[in-house]
């Protein structure tokens, strides 16, 4: 298993094996030290996780799949210090990269792009977070190839009077035909709603399939009273149904999800990443 | 008495839907609740169940002599009132099998050996003809309209409750699930006498199967007329508009406080 543990800014932990390469700048002209480059070559079908630990408040990370490669990224953040993250996502020809991202913590702003620059370049993007004060996530998706592919799925919790702000802008160039652009975000307030999605999709091509959805709100009541017929107590239905809600999004194994569950049970204290 | 409504008076919003409501049910006995749409049936469950969207101004719920009136949903659950819904919701995320485990070990009050839980959730999705890979799926997520009817029975027989309130358990149902579900419910009384059921539908179909020891019928959030089965047949023949005219031929007097005036 490929591991990735930042455990402050610019300190890693780094356990890979030959198919993925790690700060080696040579890879790329386009990225400098200031970030962490993770690089998979050609023809590699990889999986990675990478933790973002509490200490680590400013990060940015550089990923760049070459031709006809796969990468299924694990990202789990758990943050009690407000932290400032940039990404950037290269995928070229016939790639794909499958993210799977958990954040849990305090204020957090973060930017990321991806460039789907290969033919048949595609990202499947899934983030579930679980926000105790204000964060915000701007996300920039270019299609800057034919039959280019970009599914994103946001999912997050607001406990008590937070805000979560969501911004997420799909590019389509024109002459980029057959791509397909999908972009899906719910947020749930556990108080008073300050959240705001801003799903903007800029196409420049006709023969695309674009759709989105947003949408901001409490657990349905009915919900909870379905779950409270059957003798849960009302704290019991919105711990289930928070569960329910950050982890359907994610394609991850029953062993990451208890890992998970983990921190949200115990308000992200003493987990590996907390400290 | 298992459960005993007195005098209820409820409102949803400002409009009053349940009128001085009474009703008794004694331990082991099957009572039906028919009635035109609209007639207030469903919040009659709902309200002996403690959903908060229903507002009391004055009455009270009886539950083994223990007034309920003001009790939690899930405390009302755990005492053993169970209702099987009309519409069961679709909760994505939550497995049925991680749930029905979660709901049996806060009844019980212990963590339920595995084993035996698996046992048991096996034998009862095999008796109820569903497939067994249901119980690894969200909570009723793309199950068809009768397969979460049967769900809501799975989880009777899990739960194991005293008092069953099944609302328009028989809608969706095809015949064949509906001889399924019923044979299943009657199965569970059989094995658990003192286990007693309120039956609401529309229609005598499901009645034919689990016969009620009283029929009761609703209109305009108040029992208007009570008999036995005889009467649902009636019904069947002449419609809720002509309920004032039926006779009750053999004169069986149901445990009802039956108020005949009515608006």
């Amino acid at each position: 298993m490929n591991k990735i543990k930042v455990v402050a800014n610019g300190e890693y932990q780094i356990n890979v094996n030959q198919n993925i390469i790690v700060n080696d700048y040579t890879k790329s002209s386009e990225v400098n030290k200031e970030w962490l480059f993770i690089y998979v070559p050609s023809n590699m079908d990889e999986t990675l996780d990478l933790k973002l630990c509490n200490t680590n408040t400013k990060e940015k990370i550089y990923i760049l799949l070459d031709d006809n490669s796969k990468l299924d990224l694990f990202m789990i953040a758990n943050k009690q210090l407000p932290s400032n993250y940039e990404f950037k996502f290269i995928i070229k020809d016939n790639s794909e990269l499958v993210v799977n991202k958990f954040y849990y913590g305090n204020g957090h702003h973060e930017k990321l792009i991806i460039d789907l620059i290969g033919y048949k370049s595609k990202v499947y993007y899934n983030l579930s977070t679980v926000t105790k004060d204000k964060q915000k996530y701007i996300m920039n998706i270019n299609h800057s190839n034919q039959e280019t592919v970009s599914i994103i799925n946001n999912r997050g919790i607001t406990i008590n009077n937070t805000a979560l702000e969501l911004e997420i802008n799909g590019y389509i160039l024109k002459g980029m035909k057959k791509s397909v652009m999908e972009q899906t975000s719910k947020i749930i307030t556990l108080g008073e709603n300050y959240s705001v999605i801003k799903p903007n999709l800029f196409i420049d091509e006709n023969d695309v399939s674009v759709r989105h959805g947003a949408s901001i709100g409490s657990f349905q009541k009915e919900s909870i009273f379905y779950l409270q017929t059957r003798g849960l107590s009302k704290a019991n239905c919105y711990q289930l149904l928070m569960q329910a809600f950050i982890l359907s999004i994610l394609k991850i194994t029953e062993e990451k999800k208890k890992e998970l569950l983990q921190i949200v049970n115990i308000g992200g204290e003493n987990h590996e990443c907390s400290k | 008495m298992l459960l005993k409504i007195d005098n209820l008076n409820v409102l949803v919003g400002d409009k009053q839907i349940l009128h001085n409501y009474n009703l008794n049910i004694d331990k082991g006995e099957i009572h039906a609740i028919m009635g035109p749409n609209g007639s207030g049936k469903s919040t009659l469950a709902k309200v002996i169940m403690g959903a908060d969207d229903y507002k009391i101004i004055n009455g009270d719920i009886y539950y083994n002599d223990e007034d309920i009136t003001k009790l939690e949903v899930d405390e009302r659950a755990r005492k053993g009132i169970f209702l099987a819904m009309q519409s069961p919701l679709e909760i994505e995320g939550i497995n049925n099998a991680d749930f029905l485990r979660t709901a049996l070990n806060t009844k019980t009050k212990t963590n339920v050996d595995i084993y035996q839980f698996i046992k048991e959730t096996e034998d009862a999705i095999n008796e109820l003809k569903m497939d067994l890979n249901m119980l690894h799926r969200s909570i009723n997520s793309g199950f068809s309209g009768g397969e979460r009817k049967k769900n809501e029975i799975l989880q009777m027989k899990i739960l194991k409750p005293k008092l069953i309130i099944l609302d328009e358990i028989d809608s969706g149902l095809d015949i064949d699930s509906l001889k399924i579900v019923a044979h299943n419910i009657l199965q569970y009384q059989q094995e658990n006498k003192e286990v007693s059921i309120l039956i609401i539908t529309h229609y005598p179909r499901l009645l034919n199967y689990i016969k009620p020891d009283y029929v009761h019928i609703m209109t305009c959030g108040k029992i208007v007329k009570s008999g036995d089965y005889e009467l649902a047949l009636k019904i069947e023949n002449q419609g809720y508009n002509n309920v004032k005219t039926i006779k009750n031929q053999n004169n069986k007097e149901s445990t009802i406080k039956e108020k005949e005036e009515h608006e």
